[in-house]
């Protein structure tokens, strides 16, 4: 190539490289056919643009993915939000059904009440069952669900769970027991809410789905060493059994044994989902066996670390808390009337003194003012809320800024307690909420405080 | 000597061919673009296919045009089949060639691939053995 031609050349190389400068990528530099150092540069500035080009792509598609990401994440927040919400304003009125539910059974009635009223309270409680089946559900599939670690009587528990099913069984005619193996501790250590949810779970199921002779409990331990222990629990039924081309798949959502059970039995279908998730999060297993028309036995294994004396509930906590809370001075920051109705008649019983607050506002201004032993908060209020009244009450610069708070709330999805406790509030309680837990955390905070009956209000 | 062709694959101009010698020849003419990459990977796992042992290629770059960089990826590709593939010899009397085969190695990252000037010597280095 003479002078004047390599310098046409580097002329021409020079302006593909200008374009590619300004972010064109679809230049290149001619060739000559000479297969020479001319040609090689040019096909390797061409190879070049090329790489460029892909790596731009390849990063507009990043880009892309990163915004369609950052969607599916908002998608995924409103969706947990709005689940907060259809909680909230579920639960709400629920709380208002259970509680006067419970209120009017303690009262004097004929006997067509009694059963209008036991009918409203299993129906509301069913109610109950399948929206925390489906929060539950959420929960499991957004991977939020915790386990606790406490020490529990398993003894307790099991006769705690046949007496909340009792009636049930009862009305069918059916035997509910329970056995446990002589080995097993008496004493564990693990998440018995969980446990309890399982077991209630399938015993509810077997009663359902049975319609004479019996349903059973049986519990089987095996140590594994000194501290740990692996439980077998069988809850086995006399029931309808699971056609055996359903057992593979009746572990799965939504999902019932035949379309017949949903008509004639109802349910969500996502009870057994829960029950096999919760075991297997808990590194468990879960497994049946059935005979159509003959019954059902489910068996899981949990792992559980046994109690020891340090981990002994002490009795004396258990109970006695009668008179723990007469005359003690309850603020009860509620803005629905009927739940503060309900709330009021809860604590009467219980002969504390109440006073209220319509909503945040009002409760800041009454602890400025007055002295109260312990605050009942609820959370989403008009004016201010709970969590804004919680934070605004430590801050002052009085006693009154630590009073014990319990929020109870409506609001009962995950990392609410954590919500609650970083506004201030020493406790949470959901509603609909049980008037034996609200008790005993009302009389565990007045006890830790130390404050009980400080002054009249 | 003359050699036999065993198994031969087209892609446009381009031509495969497994030879008696148990060497794979791939006579590359002209560019290639992203569907003939396409084409290429597909038939040449096919020719790997047709015959057991070690994989030996020699690659004639001397009248090979531009490759897209999907092109280039494939041959990485077909260099990383596992264990079969030994030895690629690259070769080339240009300057072109050359850089077509630095784009080849520096991609392959790998000491299967080498360039010769020659085909006397790729064919000496392919034949070694290993």
């Amino acid at each position: 190539m003479t002078n004047m031609l390599s310098a046409i050349y580097i002329e021409g190389v020079l302006n593909v490289v200008m374009e590619v400068a300004k972010g064109n990528y679809d230049v290149e530099v001619p060739l000559t056919g000479d297969n020479d150092e001319f040609d090689a540069l040019a096909m390797g500035i061409n190879m070049m643009i090329d790489e460029i080009k892909s790596r731009k792509e390849l990063e507009a598609a990043n880009k892309e993915m990163k915004k369609a990401k950052e969607q599916a994440e908002l998608a995924k927040k409103i969706k947990e939000q709005f689940l907060a919400n259809m909680s909230h304003e579920i639960r709400t009125p629920m709380n208002a059904i259970v509680g006067m539910t419970d209120i009017l059974l303690d009262q004097q009635l004929n006997p067509d009440q009694k059963k209008c009223i036991e009918a409203i309270k299993i129906s509301a409680d069913n109610l109950l069952t399948i929206i925390n089946e489906v929060l539950d559900f959420s929960k499991i599939e957004a991977g939020k669900i915790t386990f606790e670690k406490t020490p529990f009587h398993l003894e307790e528990t099991l006769e705690n769970i046949i007496q909340t099913l009792q009636f049930t069984a009862n009305s069918k005619n059916l035997s509910l027991t329970y056995s446990i193996s002589n080995n097993t501790p008496v004493l564990l250590v693990g998440d018995v809410t969980k446990l309890r949810q399982i077991l209630i779970n399938l015993a509810s199921n077997s009663i359902k789905f049975t319609e004479s002779g019996r349903i059973k409990i049986e519990i089987f331990s095996q140590a594994l060493n000194q501290d740990d222990y692996l439980l077998e629990f069988s809850i086995s039924d006399t029931g309808i059994g699971i056609p055996e081309n359903k057992i593979d798949t009746i572990f799965e959502s939504f999902t019932q044994a035949t379309n017949d059970t949903t008509r004639k039995y109802g349910g969500t279908g996502l009870g057994l989902t829960i029950v096999k998730s919760l075991v297997e999060l808990q590194g468990g297993k879960i497994a049946l066996q059935s005979k159509l028309n003959e019954g059902t036995t489910f068996t899981f294994h949990l792992p559980f670390k046994k109690g020891d004396a340090i981990h002994e509930i002490n009795e004396e906590q258990k109970t006695d808390f009668q008179n723990k809370l007469k005359n003690i001075n309850v603020l009860l920051v509620e803005d629905n009337a009927i739940n503060r109705f309900l709330a009021q008649t809860v604590l009467n019983k219980w002969d504390c003194n109440i006073h209220f607050a319509e909503n945040g506002r009002i409760a800041v201004e009454k602890v400025s003012n007055e002295i109260f032993d312990i605050i009942l908060m609820d959370i989403q209020m008009p004016e201010l809320d709970g969590y804004d009244a919680a934070r605004e009450i430590r801050k002052m610069q009085t006693p009154m800024t630590s009073v014990p708070i319990i929020a109870m709330t409506a609001h009962a999805m995950e990392g609410e307690i954590d919500k609650c406790k970083s506004a201030g509030m020493n406790d949470y309680i959901s509603k609909p909420f049980n008037k034996k837990m609200l008790y005993e955390k009302m009389c565990n905070m007045l006890k830790v405080n130390n404050i009980k009956n400080g002054g009249g209000g | 000597m003359k050699q036999t062709i065993i198994h031969e694959f087209y892609v446009g101009q381009h031509h495969h061919y497994l030879a008696d010698d148990n060497i794979i020849y791939a006579n590359t003419i002209g560019a290639i673009d992203d569907e003939m990459a396409v084409q290429f990977k597909e038939k040449s796992l096919c020719l790997y296919a047709k015959f057991d042992g070690p994989i030996r290629v020699l690659v004639d770059l001397n009248k090979a045009g531009k490759q897209t960089t999907l092109a280039r990826n494939v041959w990485t590709d077909l260099c990383n089949q596992g264990e079969r593939p030994v030895r690629v010899a690259l070769w080339g009397l240009h300057p072109v060639a050359k850089l077509l085969a630095s784009f080849y190695i520096g991609l392959s990252g790998n000491k299967k691939c080498k360039f010769f000037s020659t085909k006397d010597a790729a064919m000496k280095w392919l034949k070694e053995k290993i």
